[in-house]
């Protein structure tokens, strides 16, 4: 799956069939400032997985609404393949690593701390990467000042990481493996 | 070629009546001449790995090993071709200045005062610290006193060098800089194997490999990356 909408989409409706409306809502929820989340980008999603085979159209009870049902989406066989192929799959090393990682995590369930635990593996490998490859300049006080900047905030990802392994720690001994 | 090994290395401490586990099952290789940097929160148990690595501490479980040497059964330390824990404790009464503290660890063996004095001169030199010979070593600063600590770490001509946090008491970024490219060039020009902690990430930059390390855990790639396999092409007749 190469589009982070779409997935994200497909994931939202494999947590719960549901009808566009109610997706759009939870999708500007779950992905605020990560994924845009215009009507049209979530509509196009659906279309496009549903073309895939990876949802299909259900009737929904409206809530009481309007007594009648409407048109929803709920996620097929191959949807759901689909989707758990796209949380495991490798994550390239480079600048678009923090935001691939964080879709996906926002996509994974809560009580799936295996595909958290890889996400934040795959996590950690990509700041690794960078900040081992990171070319140290000591040229002028400019380029030191932005070299500070990429290094301090790698930095807070490695903190941020281990300190989301304490979460899941205490979460799996809270709540079960 | 694996210089360092260690094998499912576990370290548990008593205290208190209470026992606490500093590292968990850890597998580790350094490879002759590669700089392997380890990023780790305080009480990770990043300090403790480089005890035990550098054979300082003993393992509860696993074992270290040294160019195929049990550390449990020979210690490494400040061996000629062995390897040299640096540190920037320096004690008063070893000597004055740092020409002969630098020396000091060689004079234990059968070297003279004057070849301990030659071999510490050419470690300054190799870590451009040279002009500190004749200083005392309270009047050094802490860009001068992580130099001097690397020369009496190298005096024994050691193959690995195991350091904790080199650039901790370096507040400017340049002077960090400076030290760890000494390192790198180290690990380049003189083909000595380097095993750090470091507490931030930007201490990373330059690493042949760069880990990290977690309630006694240590993550990312713990082997020597294999070298790249070029295809057989054959020619076509």
């Amino acid at each position: 799956m190469r589009s982070a909408v779409n997935a994200g989409v497909l994931s939202l409706v494999i947590e719960q069939p549901s009808y566009g409306g109610e997706i759009g809502r939870r999708f500007e929820e779950r992905y605020d400032g990560l994924l845009s989340s215009r009507p049209q980008h979530i509509y196009k999603a659906l279309d496009e997985l549903r073309g895939q085979g990876l949802v299909e159209p259900i009737e929904l009870d409206d809530g009481g609404r309007l007594g009648q049902p409407v048109r929803g989406y709920r996620a097929t066989g191959a949807g759901a393949r689909a989707y758990r192929r796209w949380l495991r799959s490798p994550i390239q090393v480079g600048s678009r690593a923090r935001h691939e990682v964080m879709v996906r995590l926002a996509s994974t369930r809560p009580d799936d701390r295996h595909t958290a635990a890889f996400l934040l593996d795959a996590y950690e490998h990509a700041v690794l990467t960078l900040a081992r490859n990171h070319p140290v300049r000591s040229d002028n006080v400019i380029d030191r000042l932005i070299d500070e900047e990429r290094r301090t905030l790698a930095d807070a990802q490695l903190r941020w990481i281990a300190r989301a392994r304490d979460e899941l720690r205490t979460d799996s001994v809270e709540h079960g493996p | 070629m694996t210089l360092l090994r260690l094998d499912g290395v576990s370290k548990r401490f008593g205290r208190g009546g209470r026992e606490q586990t500093a590292l968990r099952d850890v597998q580790l290789q350094v490879a002759a001449g590669e700089l392997v940097a380890v990023w780790g929160r305080r009480r990770s148990g990043r300090t403790t790995l480089l005890q035990v690595a550098a054979g300082v501490e003993r393992p509860s479980d696993g074992s270290v090993r040294f160019g195929g040497v049990d550390l449990a059964r020979r210690s490494m330390l400040g061996r000629p071709g062995g390897l040299a824990y640096v540190s920037t404790h320096f004690v008063r009464v070893i000597g004055e200045t740092v020409l002969e503290h630098v020396g000091a660890p060689v004079l234990g063996g059968n070297a003279s005062t004057s070849r301990a004095q030659s071999l510490a001169f050419a470690a300054l030199r190799g870590v451009g610290a040279v002009d500190c010979a004749d200083a005392g070593v309270d009047g050094l600063d802490q860009a001068e006193l992580i130099r001097v600590a690397i020369a009496r770490a190298l005096v024994t001509q050691p193959r690995l060098l195991v350091l904790d946090e080199p650039t901790q008491d370096l507040r400017l970024a340049r002077d960090r800089d400076q030290a760890l490219e000494l390192l790198r060039s180290l690990a380049r020009r003189d083909g000595i194997a380097m095993l750090m902690t470091v507490a931030e990430a930007a201490d990373l930059a330059g690493a042949d490999r760069a880990l990290t390390i977690d309630q006694g855990e240590l993550r990312g790639l713990t082997q020597p990356a294999m070298g790249q396999v070029v295809e057989l092409r054959r020619s076509r007749s």
